[in-house]
């Protein structure tokens, strides 16, 4: 991928396949008269280059938690570090962020919006606009370059939103129900294009799913986290071979770690 | 004419499809209000010293031309000052008014009760503080112009979905480039029919305060000849506000084409 090397030579990030640890982290959301404690001494080692899924009963804090990871959210208590760092601000070199639906700028094509990042960190006009169309080729855009969001299905935009995270080439990309909007014959294929563009391309992924077998799917390491107040429940590791396939989920293996997970969160539901 | 062509529209037939086609109706309803205007007079059902024909309006206007267009020029020279005031001071105190959260709480209401105010009762203190002159007429209509402008503005600033922002601060973007790259062109829409009402009512504003208390402009010529029963020249001048009028609001369109097009515009409020 020549855009990329061209775009990490002008990027000094702090540290190099860098991973990501969330050190006993509790928040509290003061709304007014009312405080609402959305996560309690969250705990998670995410080592540098795995893809690391969240899962838990909706509102039970995993988006507050990832913007906690990206910087735009401070922690009540205990603090998120890559390395020794604390993360207290956005770290674009370090930390990329797909949101759930998409948050492409509207007025802006799919090109421009694949170049934001770089732009905004000043990289030259051509270089930039070479790596957005390189990305947006990989996940099989090239010719929608010129397209605003609007002309788009929602499982295009959705892979516009995940260039422009691997063109803003950070070490950390989290990604917060990517897929959730979309059906599910899209959401496998865009799951499979995802694992082919971090093979590529080796990033620490932080994913948050509600669906399971996406998460046993495409994870190294799952967290399941319990109804609000969010804490972990448990970590289980996924140790299914790569590169992944399809027939995987017809396995055992596949179904028992999926219980697993289902049996981690129908308890928690029902508390 | 062969089955094909007949059936070039949704199965309808060309015929149907061209009279029923929004043009042709909007033609039509046009010409049905000239038609009007021209007959009632003429048949005395509205008498002529209320209502002027179309054709002796038109006749004497054009036998007048030369001083309906010093007027017309002195209404556009006031209208384009007044705009400045209007819509650059609204679109500037708009974004502070917006972003900034303690001035959006303290006085964004303040501007919005002021709005709901018809300024038109305080023109006599208006022209008592600063005289009928030209200064007066722009300051009118630009304060006319200026609080729906910032209205907007503001509201479209305040509503910039909160997804693009933090998307935009998570790939690095600084305070500034937020505003520029994010909430100026979220809040497009929104300014544009800012835009569009606060320069129809500025020029209101405008022609009113020439009506009110001026030495020229339309707004003067059509009070002036008012008093002196001449009709048709009371009507050429409106006919001058309504092309000004139309004129600008189809700038606003031609601005808003090619400045929002990503912006759906089924969705258009106004
Ligand atoms: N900005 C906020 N202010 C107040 N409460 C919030 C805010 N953001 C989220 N919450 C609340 O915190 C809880 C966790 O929200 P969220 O992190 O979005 O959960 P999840 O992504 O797991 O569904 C929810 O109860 C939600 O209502
Ligand atoms: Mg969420």
């Amino acid at each position: 991928m020549a855009g990329l090397s061209v775009v990490e030579a002008e990027q000094t990030a702090v540290s190099a396949g860098a991973g990501l640890r969330v050190e006993n982290v509790t928040h509290v959301f003061e709304t007014g008269a009312e405080s609402l404690m959305a996560l309690n001494g969250v705990s998670l080692e995410v080592e540098a280059e795995t893809f690391y899924g969240i899962v838990g009963p909706s509102g039970c804090g995993k988006s507050s938690l990832l913007l906690m990871m990206a910087g735009l959210l401070q922690p009540s208590e205990g603090r998120i570090a890559i390395g020794d760092e604390t993360v207290s601000k956005p770290l674009p070199e370090d930390i990329g962020v797909v949101f759930q639906e998409s948050s492409l700028l509207p007025w802006k094509t799919a090109r421009e919006n694949v170049e934001f990042p770089l732009y905004l960190r000043g990289v030259d006009r051509r270089v930039r606009e070479r790596a957005a169309l390189e990305m947006l080729e990989l996940v099989g855009l090239g010719e929608f370059a010129n397209r605003r969001p609007h002309e788009l299905s929602g499982g295009m935009k959705q892979r516009v939103a995940i260039a422009r995270g691997f063109c803003q080439n950070p070490d950390i990309l989290l990604m917060d129900e990517p897929f959730a909007a979309l059906d599910e014959q899209t959401r496998m294929t865009l799951g499979d294009e995802l694992l082919h563009l971090w093979d590529r391309n080796k990033k620490t992924v932080v994913f948050v799913t509600h669906s399971l077998t996406e998460a046993v799917y495409l994870c190294d390491k799952v967290a399941v986290m319990s109804a609000r107040p969010g804490e972990i429940l448990d970590i289980v590791d996924i140790d299914l071979p790569r590169p992944r396939t399809y027939d995987m989920m017809a396995t055992e293996k596949f179904g028992r770690l999926r219980a697993r997970i289902w049996e981690l969160i129908r308890r928690t539901q029902q508390k | 004419m062969s089955a094909g062509a007949d059936k070039a529209n949704d199965g309808r037939p060309l015929w149907l499809a061209v009279v029923a086609s929004p043009l042709t109706m909007r033609l039509a309803c046009l010409g049905a209000i000239l038609l009007f205007w021209e007959l009632a007079p003429r048949m005395e059902w509205i008498s002529p010293v209320m209502l002027s024909t179309l054709s002796s309006t038109v006749m004497i206007g054009f036998a007048n031309i030369d001083v309906f267009l010093a007027n017309l020029g002195v209404t556009l020279g006031s209208l384009l000052l007044a705009l400045v005031i209007a819509l650059g001071g609204g679109a500037v105190v708009g974004v502070l008014l917006g972003s900034i959260r303690p001035l959006r709480n303290t006085l964004l209401p303040i501007m919005s009760s002021i709005y709901a105010v018809p300024l038109v009762v305080v023109y006599p203190v208006f022209t008592a503080w600063v005289g009928i002159g030209v200064e007066s007429k722009v300051l009118f209509g630009g304060l006319y112009g200026f609080f729906p402008m910032l209205l907007a503005t503001a509201a479209g600033i305040r509503t910039v979905d909160s997804r693009y922002m933090l998307a935009a601060r998570s790939m690095g973007a600084t305070r500034v480039q937020v505003i520029l790259h994010v909430m100026l062109p979220a809040a497009l829409p929104s300014v544009i029919s800012g835009v569009r009402i606060g320069s129809a009512l500025t020029a209101i504003g405008v022609v009113v305060a020439e009506m009110m208390a001026a030495t020229a402009g339309i707004g003067f010529l059509i009070t002036q000849n008012r008093t002196m029963f001449n009709t048709a020249e009371v009507y050429f001048g409106v006919l001058l506000v309504v092309v000004l009028a139309g004129t600008i609001d189809w700038l606003v369109s031609v601005f808003e084409r090619r400045a929002a097009d990503w912006y759906p515009q089924k969705v258009r409020a106004i």
